[in-house]
């Protein structure tokens, strides 16, 4: 299902949460909106599920006006941060519930609906646990769970809020990729909000980033990352480090970007280094710019590392900034980008 | 207290006199008990609990009319005495034509108790549930209705056992009440016993002690009803 977002604004008492957003979502998408706590991206999210109510604007399904259409008209499935998964129901009961609530006309026989529940068990890959308690699940089991209730109502397009928020990073990781696999299996529209820009960077077709209630650029991965439109999504989607020039202008590049040498090379600059920590496959090094004095952070990997170290405190490399980025006057302008 | 101890030891046969009563009015009073106390208390239970979900609905619905009549209903009830309430029931209705028996009476005056007093707990209870568990339901097609019946009932009555057992072990005691409105329960019976052989002291410690049995054994009940519902609580 096709989602068009037309000029959408929602404000809770003073605080306006959504200004005047456009966005268009073709069918089976997969959109990532991304962006820091209190951008706007959940209450987007919950707009289009016809959890929030509109204040101002149009929200359309497949070109059919849905803006004050009730949840259960919807067709969406919504994966709740918390999985909200029905306590009082075995996680059998939780998956099939959707099913058995619908009016006698379309609800399925009780033998198809176990069909489809255990179908969905298996799917989801916890078909041993169709008699517990979600009490008695892990976190990522919940998860899981929460999607195939999601899923079992069929819904033409899939919302995930925080989906991965509240897991351990190995438990993530797995149900991100797991997640990728349902979305190219099923194919349906998948939306969700994240803050976490590796998630969506790795994840998503496409990127949606937002901030303070507006969307700051729409692309792919490969754009939102090498093409930010401006400093905002530059900042947000990477380790970056900050020049100021005389002129009060900002420079900007990224840590992996910095080339170190042991000696001087056309125009690199002397730097010596503060400290130095590896995290894991990578060495992540803090250094003092000896022109100007800034402090900035360079990242390599452990075999350019094992070139040009050990390094301790006080060491002396040369830097050079081949990448810099300027985003000129820090104009903000509501972006009205469509994809 | 040394005085009636000292009457009863000076006087061997005021003793046996003693156990002669005590045993021979625990017919009569656990008579009343099985014939009206216990009866009124799981009819008007059930009765008030009915009642005190309709209200708590009430409260909680977006009907305006409906908010303010169930407002008024637990403020009356709450604010007058119980014993006035059955009172007004047995005595003063008839002024106007409506006669109803004392049983009757006690269970229209006492289920309107608990309705008033159950609905604030039950209120309290639904409105405990976090707002996710209505959002998942209506995100897997629900009604308002539905989610209440399915997802938010079941929930809130796990929430309000401990406090409703509370109001139904006062009720149990409360049916004494019941006594000033010509109903022969428990402690009546104790009443009329003593009026004829003025052992008060020993007919009120019994029921006494009767109402604390009851109450002891349905508090068991009570834990096993919480241990059982406790099976799919988040802990």
């Amino acid at each position: 299902m096709g989602i068009t977002i037309e000029n959408v604004s929602k404000s809770f008492g003073e605080y306006l949460a959504i200004k005047d957003v456009q966005l268009e979502i073709p069918s089976g998408d997969f959109i990532a909106l991304l962006g820091p706590s209190g951008s706007g991206k959940t209450t987007l999210l919950r707009m289009i599920a016809g959890l929030e109510s509109l204040d101002s604007g149009k929200i359309h399904f497949n070109g059919v006006d849905y803006s004050n259409k009730p949840v259960k008209e919807r067709k969406v499935g919504f994966v709740f941060q918390h999985y909200a998964l029905f306590k009082h129901m075995t996680i059998f009961e939780n998956i099939a519930f959707g099913l058995k609530v619908r009016p006698f006309k379309i609800r399925p026989s009780k033998q198809e609906i176990k069909e489809r529940v255990y179908d969905l068990l298996k799917f989801v890959q916890l078909e041993h646990l169709a008699e517990r308690y979600p009490s008695q699940l892990s976190g990522g089991q919940k998860q899981r769970i929460a999607l195939a209730r999601a899923l079992a109502v069929e819904p033409e397009v899939l919302l995930l809020d925080e989906p991965f928020g509240a897991l351990d990073a190995k438990v993530r990781q797995e149900l991100r990729h797991w997640l990728r696999e349902i979305h190219e299996k099923l194919n349906i529209t998948t939306i969700f909000v994240t803050h976490d820009q590796e998630e969506a960077l790795e994840m998503a077709d496409t990127i949606v980033v937002m901030n303070q209630g507006q969307i700051e650029q729409i692309g792919s991965p490969d754009q939102v990352y090498h093409h930010p439109v401006n400093a905002f999504v530059y900042r947000f989607l990477g380790r970056v480090n900050e020049f100021c020039d005389s002129d009060n202008e900002i420079s900007y590049i990224r840590p992996h970007e910095i080339a170190l040498k042991k000696s001087a090379q056309g125009n690199s600059v002397p730097a010596k280094v503060l400290h130095v920590h590896s995290v894991g496959s990578l060495v992540r090094i803090q250094l003092n710019r000896l022109d100007t004095n800034a402090l900035f952070e360079a990242e390599i990997n452990t075999e350019k590392y094992q070139e040009i170290g050990p390094l301790k405190k006080g060491d002396l490399l040369y830097a050079s900034f081949s990448n810099l980025v300027v985003f000129g006057n820090e104009q903000k302008e509501p972006l009205t980008a469509i994809l | 207290m040394k005085m009636y101890l000292n009457s009863i030891i000076a006087d061997p046969e005021r003793l046996d006199r003693l156990v002669e009563i005590a045993q021979s009015s625990l017919l009569p009073m656990l008579e009343g008990a099985i014939l009206y106390t216990i009866p009124l208390t799981l009819i008007t239970f059930v009765l008030g609990l009915i009642l005190a979900v309709l209200t708590a609905l009430a409260r909680i619905s977006k009907i305006r009319i409906l908010q303010i009549i169930a407002r008024i209903y637990v403020s009356a009830i709450r604010g007058t005495p119980l014993l006035v309430q059955l009172f007004i029931i047995f005595y003063g209705l008839p002024t106007i034509g409506l006669t109803i028996d004392p049983f009757p009476s006690a269970i229209i005056g006492f289920s309107l108790n608990i309705g008033a007093y159950a609905s604030e707990v039950i209120r309290a209870a639904i409105l405990s549930i976090p707002k996710g568990q209505w959002e998942a339901g209506y995100s897997i097609g629900m009604s308002y209705t539905q989610a209440m019946r399915r997802i938010i009932l079941p929930q809130a009555s796990r929430v309000s056992v401990p406090p409703l057992s509370n109001t139904f072990i006062s009720l149990i005691k409360d049916t004494s009440l019941a006594s000033l409105i010509l109903v022969t329960e428990m402690f009546r019976r104790a009443q009329e016993i003593a009026a004829t052989n003025y052992e008060f002291l020993l007919l009120y410690s019994e029921a006494a002690i009767l109402y604390w049995i009851i109450c002891f054994i349905l508090s068991i009940g009570q834990g096993r009803l919480e241990a059982r519902l406790d099976r799919y609580t988040e802990k």
